[in-house]
């Protein structure tokens, strides 16, 4: 007879979290199961099993470094500090003009300089000075002043944005290459050793330009530091990024006959297409693909906005804020990311179109996870999803003592176009499962576009998790009450 | 596939000599016996990057050649102790690609690329190609220059030295008359003497491979290539014959051939192995398998391709009894839309004197740098989540995967006497594990 109001439990929290899985089944279908263990409602129908969407387990550190960088937009004050600052940017684009070198390394970025910025574009008629290779003394004589000038300065020298662009190149490829070869031995003529040289810096990933310039390098003597391309999806998937990632570490960064160039990273230079500038979810789909994906230094790319400003010449974080300096949803994203890129622990997701990230310490006391929802342009997706989060390794989070049950906050991110967004406190997500040193929660719904923030501290009341499945099956259908998980899609 | 090359007869006498060789040197431990050892870090060897190369001699002599603040080597001596790491370049100088190779009596020869330029600095100018070595009782001579280059990181020297000290060096060279801007030149040394002098092969190449029987007979390799560059069309060989003077190149297979590997069996044939039917450029190239033996008359049995999956590249090497063994996985993804992905290791054996057996394969391993040790037993070596190796007893197949080390990049492997050398970079270092009888 004791038994009866578990089974009745049982039985209602499985109701919901069919309920709740079934768009999650439509999106699983295609898609391998990743790392994803099943998980059961103790007690409850055989056929109502669920697998969790993303898995995190805090017991496996993953070394990560921050990915946050940002393209021009910047001056003496403005954004302020307060408002750079949280996302702890690790990386800034410009060409010295558009960003202060020394306001950025303050706030504790890298430089990667633009060459080609300062020199002109054909689309811009040159600046008044002629193609590169129709002067290659003009040209060298150039980058010769610039290292020069910059003598001291810790710089990424990135030599030609966007070869593969004609408003940025009307030359072949061979005369790119040759303009990389003279503006490579200058500036390691002027500077040595130090000097990091980047390229080919297409606007997309493309095998062909980032092989031709190190097989060219392999003959003519010159070296590439960072290997750098741009990712901007131009209507293509974005979860291309890993599979781009993984065939350049695999044929490119492991490769013996390029590592005699002393290549040493990848870097890319641009990221977020201009229809994701303003979804905080994909902008977490592209972070978590490039983190995983191993690259060194990523940038935010800026575009044109609606009322005919351009994020790349308003001091707006390309686009994370308002012209009046105010945060759009992307904005909270990032900081989100950033705090916790210091102490990333392994996540990974079951479904490309659902991003996850998981952080130990983002700050004293808590472990976070985020996940967003977003468009991967390559097919159709539900406006709304529901999300299972397995959290494995809860006894390495030192909070949590004696196998205590985590109290779990959460908050939601809706992007509001071009418009401000704060975070919005949400109902926390249900325990579905706990068993000792691991607990799935259920995300009731997640809007395509949006980013979720979950956060675990110590409990409020101390607790135990239990591993028996009655004990468990009513932890998981009190908590899935409390989150009115039945009123869920 | 078969042909004739008119390649010098006196290849037979070498093979019987070899023969003869073969059996006074014996066996060896058995290859269950032995175990790796713990990996340890290469001394003085902090701070450095690719590339680097390895060695190990006949009496388990080995040497690991890198490059800090110009070309060094640390030699592990045949009971498992190191010596520090000696620089054996001068001045400062850029230097590139070292290779190294030992002797029968433990004399350690060392070649690399050097420019004037100081490191960092453009390369400007023509470089070198510099030898050093290191005598049986430990002492470094001065290096010395073995011939230039207009090449800095495309000259890489290849080396080989037999077990009595004669050796071979053949590297992409210097610009010998206008419009033909680089030729394949090589220099030999007899027992305790210097490269010289510099020979041209007569003609351009890349993947160029040296290779010496334990009579001194000497072997080039390479792929001709048809301008635009990087698209090789022809398989070449060259031998080095009387008087000092190499062979006109012979053509071993023609189409699309690239990244050949030589071995010498002993039974007076040489045996290569390459890709054929090669796509892509430069070092993202695949090509199908390719073997071939060419007998002392000039004959070509070859097997091309041998296998119908693309890989990057082929291993090869030849024990004392005159088998030899090549070996190769298929390209991953990365080079080869169409592959499925998964890890196989895939050999042939050519019996001293016979042809090719069919190809064994082994799923879950994949070919890296080869070695055969003394007895017959063969080691490769390959990263992939971590460095690990796999060992195939005499006659036998590759047993499982053995994990040397969970994080590295760029393993290497030298093998001799009863000595296995693996050496790889981890974190700007070099590690090293031995696996001896």
């Amino acid at each position: 007879m004791r038994a009866q109001p578990v089974v009745r439990w049982a039985r209602r929290l499985a109701a919901a979290a069919a309920g709740l899985l079934a768009p999650a089944a439509v999106l699983l279908a295609p898609a391998a199961v990743a790392a994803g263990a099943t998980g059961a409602v103790p007690g409850a129908d055989a056929a109502i099993r669920f697998r969790p969407f993303v898995s995190v387990d805090f017991a496996r550190p993953e070394p990560a470094r921050p990915l946050v960088g940002f393209l021009h937009g910047l001056d003496e004050r403005t954004p302020d500090d307060a408002l750079i600052v949280p996302l702890h940017p690790a990386d800034w684009r410009g060409s010295l003009y558009s960003a202060p070198y020394d306001r950025v390394r303050s706030l504790g970025a890298r430089y990667t300089l633009v060459v080609s910025d300062l020199w002109g574009y054909p689309g811009a008629g040159w600046y008044g000075r002629s193609a590169p290779w129709e002067d290659w003394g003009a040209w060298t004589d150039f980058v010769r002043r610039l290292a020069r000038e910059n003598r001291g300065r810790d710089l990424v020298w990135d030599v030609w944005n966007e070869p593969d662009v004609p408003y940025f190149w009307t030359g072949s490829q061979a005369q790119y290459l040759e303009a990389y070869r003279r503006a490579e031995a200058v500036i390691r003529d002027e500077l040595g050793t130090a000097a990091k040289i980047a390229g080919p810096s297409t606007a997309g990933f493309s095998w062909r330009w980032l092989v031709a310039l190190l097989e060219f390098c392999r003959q003519a003597d010159c070296r590439v530091d960072a290997l750098t391309w741009h990712e901007l999806p131009y209507g293509h998937a974005i979860t291309r990024i890993g599979a781009h990632l993984r065939r350049v570490r695999a044929g490119i960064l492991s490769n013996p006959g390029y590592a005699v160039l002393g290549l040493r990273e990848l870097d890319v230079g641009e990221i977020v297409g201009a229809g994701d500038t303003l979804h905080p979810g994909e902008l977490l789909g592209y972070l978590a693909q490039l983190e995983h994906g191993g690259v060194r230094s990523a940038m935010h790319a800026c575009w044109p906005e609606s009322r005919g400003f351009d994020t790349c010449n308003e001091h707006t974080l390309d686009g994370l804020l308002d012209r009046q300096q105010r945060r759009r949803a992307p904005w909270w994203a990032l900081a989100w990311y950033a705090r916790g890129a210091r102490s990333r622990a392994a996540a990974r997701s079951a479904d490309p179109a659902v991003a996850v990230l998981a952080s130990r310490a983002p700050s004293p006391g808590a472990a976070e996870v985020l996940v967003g929802y977003l468009d991967t342009h390559d097919r159709a997706l539900p406006r709304e999803t529901g999300v299972g989060i397995e959290l494995r390794g809860l006894r390495r989070l030192g909070f949590l003592r004696g196998g205590a049950v985590p109290r779990v906050r959460a908050w939601s991110l809706t992007g509001r176009g071009e418009e401000p967004a704060t975070p919005v406190r949400i109902p926390a997500p249900g325990v579905v499962e706990a068993a000792p040193n691991r607990i799935v929660l259920l995300v009731g719904r997640l809007a395509l576009h949006d980013a979720l923030l979950v956060r675990l501290s110590a409990p409020a009341r101390r607790g135990r998790l239990r591993a028996s499945p009655p004990t468990a099956a009513v932890t998981a259908g009190w908590t899935a009450r409390r989150a009115g998980l039945r009123s869920a899609p | 596939m078969t042909g004739r090359v008119a390649l010098p007869r006196r290849m037979a006498a070498a093979a019987a000599l070899a023969s003869a060789l073969a059996v006074v040197a014996g066996g060896a431990a058995p290859a269950g016996a032995a175990t790796w050892s713990r990996p340890a870090s290469v001394p003085g060897s902090d701070g450095v990057g690719f590339p680097y190369a390895v060695a190990v001699g006949p009496d388990g002599t080995a040497a690991v050649a890198f490059l800090r603040d110009g070309v060094r080597v640390a030699v592990r001596r045949p009971g498992g102790s190191w010596t520090t790491a000696r620089k054996v370049s001068r001045g400062h100088g850029a230097v590139t690609t070292p290779d190294v190779d030992v002797d029968g009596r433990g004399e350690v020869v060392v070649a690399w690329t050097e420019n004037p330029a100081r490191p960092g600095r453009p390369i400007r100018g023509s470089s070198f190609v510099r030898v050093a070595i290191r005598d049986a009782g430990g002492d470094w001579g001065e290096p010395h220059t073995a011939g230039a280059t207009p090449q800095f990181f495309a000259a890489a020297p290849s080396l080989a030295v037999n077990a009595r000290g004669d050796g071979v060096l053949v590297w992409r060279g210097r610009r010998l008359i206008p419009h033909a801007h680089h030729r394949i030149q090589a220099a030999y040394r007899l027992a305790g003497g210097r490269f010289a002098p510099e020979r041209t092969l007569g003609e351009d190449g890349i993947d160029h491979r040296a290779a010496i029987d334990g009579d001194g007979h000497a072997y080039a390799t390479w792929a001709w290539a048809r301008r635009p560059f990087n698209v090789p069309t022809r398989l070449r060989l060259a031998e080095l014959g009387a008087l000092g003077r190499w062979t006109n190149p012979a053509t071993i297979a023609q189409g699309h051939e690239g990244g050949p590997r030589i071995a010498l069996p002993g039974d007076g044939a040489v045996v290569l192995a390459w890709r054929t039917l090669e796509q892509g450029i430069g070092a993202t190239r695949t090509g199908l398998p390719a073997v071939a033996a060419v007998d002392p008359a000039g004959a070509i049995d070859a097997v091309a391709p041998i296998a119908l999956a693309r890989t990057t590249s082929m291993q090869l090497a030849a024990d004392r009894s005159g088998d030899v063994l090549a070996i190769w996985s298929p390209a991953g993804p990365a080079f080869d839309p169409a592959s499925t992905g998964v890890d196989v290791l895939s050999w042939t054996v050519r019996p001293r004197g016979g042809t090719f057996a069919p190809v064994r394969s082994a799923p879950g391993l994949r070919a890296g740098p080869l070695a055969i040790l003394a007895d017959g037993t063969a080691v490769t070596v390959w990263a992939h989540d971590g460095i690990h190796a796999a060992v195939r007893p005499p006659g036998g197949d590759f047993q499982a995967a053995e994990p040397l080390r969970a994080r590295g990049r760029f393993p290497a492997l030298g093998g001799g006497g009863d000595v296995a050398l693996a050496v790889w970079l981890r974190r700007g270092a070099l590690m090293a594990a031995a696996r001896a009888g």
